[in-house]
């Protein structure tokens, strides 16, 4: 079972932001969507230096989760960008339990609320029909279609590898999604990328209601 | 001479014997260990049924069954460690218009040991020779069949299926489990090759053979205070003592019988 969800994210999914203003962002893991648990987070920090990159070009700052002594720990815990940059948040350890990054005060973003130019991506790892959905009760839907190759074939496990590498982009912006319906190989990555949203998440729909 | 000799023809046999080796209960077997490269639990159960009775006479003294049926069942669970397919995703990078080029990191895909349970059943066909024992057990005298050695039996045609079977369970095992997918079919192929037929072999004949070594089926038993009931009355039952039972096989009447000579006396 593959689990598609971007309000928690495991090994297999990363969550990234653009950040545009400049200014100080506080943001913590929690292992709930939600971020008014009643378990004390630690915070993390980041600082927005003005150097305005032009859109697109920012440069990529990624964060490491683990979860050491019952907490959640990001690394760097301090982050110095620029406006535009982008910061990726992940877990490579399996061990790491599902979490979610939450920005406080009135810079709040989130991957379990997913608005202006932010990303979840994922990696499938069972071949299937994924319906996704906006969780948080919008209109927003699509599809993902997993096939597995059959690597019996030489000339198939040499597709199978390369295409590893390769990612498929889906653009979301409002209630739309665009392609609303990406077609992959087992392991290939999808990438949601929310251009202006009003607080989603991409969501298997199995999971959803 | 005896003080009572009692026979059963071969045609009386083929009613008793089945019926007392078809209400045999064999004792489960259960054991662990190691199948081919992975660890296994396994536990079987048998019944037996059929065979068809010939009485032989010395020598070689045997009651001989053939086409006996020993159906079986066996649960069988390999723990399979996955590790050896361990592989990292590599990093995959897009461009998005409004973010830019946005890269994942290396993702190491780590795969868990897994149980495999498999059920397996089949069924043997074999022949087998009895002699005859008797013995005083308590106040019970048993007069029983126990098998002459250890019957040969044809596992062979139940290996394939047995590791087949294993194949098919290892692949429901594993369908479920993210980013084996692809490597499925080579997995599933892995894990019967590593244990091949020689390996089912191993288990099964060790696993199934102590169902009928040692068999031992009971053809009669009588208490050793005994009851007789006269023909006709006036006479009233009376109590007699066996003090001793020998049971052969006997041609010499030119049939072939199970004869059971018994010495009474009366009670003291």
């Amino acid at each position: 079972m593959d689990t598609l969800d971007s309000r928690l994210l495991s090994t297999t999914d990363c969550f990234g932001r653009r950040f545009r203003e400049a200014g100080s962002y506080t943001y913590g893991l929690s292992a709930t969507p939600q971020s008014c648990s009643p378990l004390q987070q630690d915070q993390f920090e980041i600082e927005v230096t003005r150097q305005e990159s032009p859109a697109g070009a920012g440069r990529q700052h990624d964060v490491t989760v683990t979860f050491e002594g019952g907490r959640f720990v990001a690394d760097p815990p301090q982050l110095r960008v620029s406006q535009g940059d982008v910061i990726l948040w992940n877990a490579p350890e399996p061990s790491t339990p599902a979490f979610a990054v939450h920005g406080e005060g009135d810079r709040y973003f989130s991957n379990a609320s997913m608005s202006d130019e932010c990303l979840y991506s994922h990696a499938f790892g069972v071949a299937g029909e994924y319906v996704w959905k906006d969780a948080n009760g919008g209109g927003l839907t699509g599809m993902v279609i997993v096939k597995d190759l059959d690597l019996s074939d030489p000339k198939n496990c040499e597709r199978w590898t390369a295409s590893l590498e390769e990612g498929s982009v889906v653009v979301v912006e409002g209630d739309r999604a665009e392609p609303p319906e990406v077609e992959i190989l087992t392991g290939q990555t999808v990438f949601w990328a929310v251009s202006k949203a009003s607080g989603i998440t991409v969501t298997d729909e199995r999971l959803a209601d | 001479m005896p003080d009572i000799t009692a026979a059963i023809d071969e045609a009386g046999a083929n009613v008793v014997v089945p019926r007392a080796i078809a209400s045999l209960a064999l004792p489960p077997q259960s054991g662990s260990g190691t199948l081919g490269p992975f660890g296994a639990s396994w536990s079987a159960t048998g019944m037996l049924s059929g065979g068809m009775v010939d009485l032989i006479p010395p020598p070689p003294d045997v009651i001989r069954l053939t086409g006996l049926r020993l159906d079986y069942k066996l649960g069988l669970t390999l723990s399979v460690d996955l590790s050896f397919l361990n592989f990292c995703l590599p990093q995959v990078c897009v461009n998005i218009p409004f973010i830019g080029r946005v890269c994942t990191p290396r993702v190491c895909i780590t795969f868990p040991t897994i149980s495999i349970p498999v059920s397996f059943s089949s069924f043997v066909n074999f022949d087998a020779d009895f002699r005859l024992s008797v013995h005083l057990t308590g106040s019970t005298w048993f007069i029983d069949a126990m098998v002459v050695g250890v019957p040969l039996l044809q596992l062979s045609p139940a290996v394939a299926a047995l590791l087949s079977a294993i194949g098919l369970a290892a692949g429901l095992a594993l369908v479920g489990i993210p980013f084996i997918g692809p490597l499925l079919a080579g997995v599933v192929i892995a894990i019967t090759s590593g244990i091949g037929l020689a390996g089912v072999l191993g288990l099964l004949g060790p696993l199934i053979s102590p169902f009928v070594s040692g068999l031992t089926f009971n053809v009669a038993q009588v208490n050793k205070t005994f009851e007789v009931i006269p023909a006709a009355l006036p006479d009233p039952a009376v109590d007699i003592v066996i003090d001793n039972i020998a049971a052969m096989l006997d041609g010499s009447a030119g049939e072939d019988e199970l004869v059971v000579n018994v010495d009474i006396s009366p009670p003291p």
